[in-house]
């Protein structure tokens, strides 16, 4: 069994399982580009250490992103994970969620949410 | 409206109202630049393969059986920032990320007996120490010689302004074509978010997407250029070499869950697309 906070941090964000649920929240003013969502997607997969989790993911701190890092993620940023429940505020992160959604269309059950709350709902349906 | 314009869908309009202020321009000049960029930029009925189409940018060296670097572009110059000569002569695992070499260093052994083409995904350092990942690296011997030579494609994410040159003069497909898009969009977007079972047959597909199997064959490959199957099977290759890279998860667990019914075929497939096997990038994983 994991203990109750089992944390990690890397240069773009910092990841938590509690609970059986992964909690991963970026640091503030990250750029996600094809390097950092490599990275952020590669160190979630080790941290994980093969077990698949719903993924709470705070997107508050990025500042923008590109192309690249968008279908990046979209494509493997779903590896070993259930769903995913993106927390965000009401507008440039929803905006961003709502592209990221439509556009570059992720291959598992997302969802955008601007309350914690909401999100951890959604995400206890997939544990 | 933006967000079906970014998507490929150009034949919405934003509804006009009787005011006459900033925003109601707004919605006018976006409502034309839909209708401009529907008629002519995307005359193929614009499809999304979620993957970056310009700007790439390759780099090649030669190296020795050694690995060390023999002779590069000039090109390495501009994307590593150093410059040729202070590169030639250093040993090639140099120029990694320390993660990338150690992956690169663990996989010489079969890549020195290999006969074919390897392909591997490689990180660079440049010389201030700036990360960059290609896109694409493979490795192979160069005949009759004791070397090799490396390519590495990247993204040039540098500002590059528009390359309009890349369109070919519109012409204006038809009606059915343009519907086909959307149709081969759906089936596209359909299998990526399917590859941990496995594929449906081209019948079960033409059931679930109301077209016939002849159709989806032949509109699949006009628009992506590949079979159905091919781009399946990529797809999740490329899942599964990022798997087995970044986990300790078994191999058979891997196969599994991208959609492989049994071990052999999944070796087999993974030989055949990297130039190596499973096995050769697992070994001497830390455990």
């Amino acid at each position: 069994m994991n203990a109750a906070h089992d944390c990690y941090e890397n240069a773009h964000a910092r990841f938590c399982i509690v609970h059986g649920i992964l909690y991963f929240e970026y640091k503030p003013d990250t750029v996600i580009s094809l390097t950092v969502a490599r990275k952020v997607v590669s160190d979630r997969i080790q941290f994980q250490n093969e077990m698949i989790y719903p993924v709470l993911c705070d997107i508050r701190g990025i500042k923008d992103s590109n192309k690249a890092g968008r279908d990046y993620l979209a494509q493997f940023g779903s590896v070993l994970t259930k769903a995913v429940a993106i927390l965000g505020n009401p507008q440039v992160s929803e905006t961003m969620s709502d592209f990221y959604l439509k556009v570059n269309k992720p291959t598992i059950p997302t969802s955008f949410f601007t309350n914690e709350e909401h999100a951890l709902a959604f995400l206890k349906t997939y544990l | 409206m933006l967000l079906e314009m970014a998507s490929g869908n150009f034949s919405q309009r934003i509804a006009r109202t009787d005011e006459d202020d900033e925003l109601e321009s707004l919605t006018v000049l976006i409502n034309m630049v839909a209708e401009e960029m529907q008629e002519t930029l995307f005359p193929k009925g614009y499809i999304n393969t979620h993957h970056l189409q310009q700007n790439l940018t390759s780099l090649s060296f030669i190296v020795d059986e050694d690995f060390i670097i023999l002779s590069t572009i000039p090109e390495a110059n501009t994307l590593l920032n150093y410059d040729t000569v202070s590169i030639e002569g250093l040993a090639f695992s140099k120029l990694l990320t320390d993660t990338s070499a150690q992956n690169f260093e663990r996989l010489l052994a079969t890549i020195l007996v290999n006969e074919k083409v390897s392909t591997l995904s490689l990180n660079y350092l440049t010389s201030n120490q700036t990360e960059i990942t290609s896109l694409f690296s493979s490795i192979s011997r160069i005949s009759n010689e004791n070397k090799f030579i490396i390519h590495s494609i990247f993204v040039d994410s540098l500002e590059n302004g528009n390359n309009h040159e890349d369109f070919d003069t519109p012409i204006r497909l038809p009606k059915t074509r343009r519907d086909d898009a959307r149709l081969m969009q759906q089936v596209y977007d359909y299998i990526l978010s399917n590859l941990e079972n496995p594929l449906p047959s081209l019948k079960e597909l033409s059931k679930i997407f109301g077209t016939n199997e002849h159709k989806l064959k032949e509109a699949f490959k006009y628009f992506f250029n590949t079979s159905i199957y091919q781009f399946y099977n990529d797809e999740r290759l490329k899942r599964v070499h990022l798997l087995i890279e970044q986990t300790n998860m078994p191999l058979k667990s891997i196969a599994y869950m991208n959609g492989f019914n049994t071990y052999p075929n999944f070796s087999k497939a993974f030989k055949k697309k990297y130039g190596y096997s499973p096995t050769d990038l697992k070994r001497d994983c830390s455990k």
